[in-house]
């Protein structure tokens, strides 16, 4: 298992910023899906939340390969690729990183009316784990995909 | 939450966004790059034949395609299959109708990569997913 190098700085601004990840899976009809996700990064895992019918829960469960790239939105483009094994838990009531995720994309103010009504409604999400194997990084400035060097 | 329209739907993409494709690694792992595209009803790709998705597409031609807004926005998914559509000097007009939507001179950033192996593909999706907040 690998850590993410916090101290890069490519690396710290992609995760602190509202950086969208994309999150390749292998659908349970074997081909690949990508879907946009909000996410987070703690204790040396990538942490995403989801509802307990999304189509990607069971995929994952059968196959827990997934690639994860979380890429800034204007230029420079800057890109993290993450290699990794994910697993899935089912939560009781919202999952406890969720605020600090939602927060993180929509503002303290965002959050709390995203937030607001779902903390009646929610009795159960799932969150994604993520161990990362592998990772890149990408700013293409000093450092290019393989195949552009 | 909704649908876009087929209309919205070709509005959407021929906006410069850039898109996120997956493939399948030989070990069966999921790949990502993100790349630049232009939409006619199939995404075009141009790509080199060195990178990592060209070869996961060479032995599995499934790919995905995804174009979405950041944050919380807009999205299109496109599931298909790749075809080869061209290479190399014969691949320079495609290419030049995908980078002429992202960059002001698109012959001279083209021109500067002449020697790129390049391939020019297409998805024609066969399944289109679409989600708009509104």
């Amino acid at each position: 298992m690998a850590q993410l190098p916090l101290d890069d700085p490519v690396v710290a601004g992609l995760l602190e910023g509202p950086n969208l990840a994309r999150l390749a899976y292998i659908g349970l009809d074997a081909r690949p899906r990508v879907v946009p996700i909000w996410c987070t990064y703690r204790d040396g895992e990538v942490i995403m939340v989801t509802g307990p019918k999304a189509a990607k829960v069971p995929a994952i469960e059968a196959n827990p390969a997934v690639a994860i790239s979380i890429d800034a939105s204007k230029p420079p483009y800057h890109v993290l690729l993450i290699h990794g094994d994910a697993s899935i838990e089912a939560t009781e009531g919202m999952a406890e990183e969720y605020p600090e995720i939602v927060r993180r994309y929509l503002g303290d103010q965002g959050a709390e009316a995203y937030l607001a009504p779902m903390r009646e409604r929610v009795k159960t999400q799932r969150r994604i784990r993520v161990n990362v194997r592998s990772y890149r990084v990408l700013d293409f400035v000093k450092r290019f995909p393989r195949s552009l060097r | 939450m909704g649908r876009l329209t087929s209309e919205q739907t070709d509005a959407f993409l021929d906006e410069a966004h850039r898109a996120i494709v997956a493939t399948i690694y030989p070990d069966g792992c999921p790949h990502l790059s993100t790349v630049w595209y232009r939409w006619d009803g199939a995404f075009w790709i141009a790509t080199n034949r060195t990178t990592v998705k060209y070869r996961n597409l060479l032995r599995d031609p499934r790919i995905t395609v995804l174009v979405d807004a950041p944050p919380r926005e807009t999205s299109v998914v496109g599931y298909g299959r790749i075809e080869e559509i061209a290479r190399d000097d014969a691949a320079w007009e495609g290419a030049l109708a995908i980078v002429s939507r992202y960059v002001a001179n698109a012959e001279a950033y083209l021109e500067a990569r002449r020697d790129d192996p390049r391939v020019l593909l297409r998805v024609k999706p066969d399944k289109l997913v679409t989600w708009t907040p509104d």
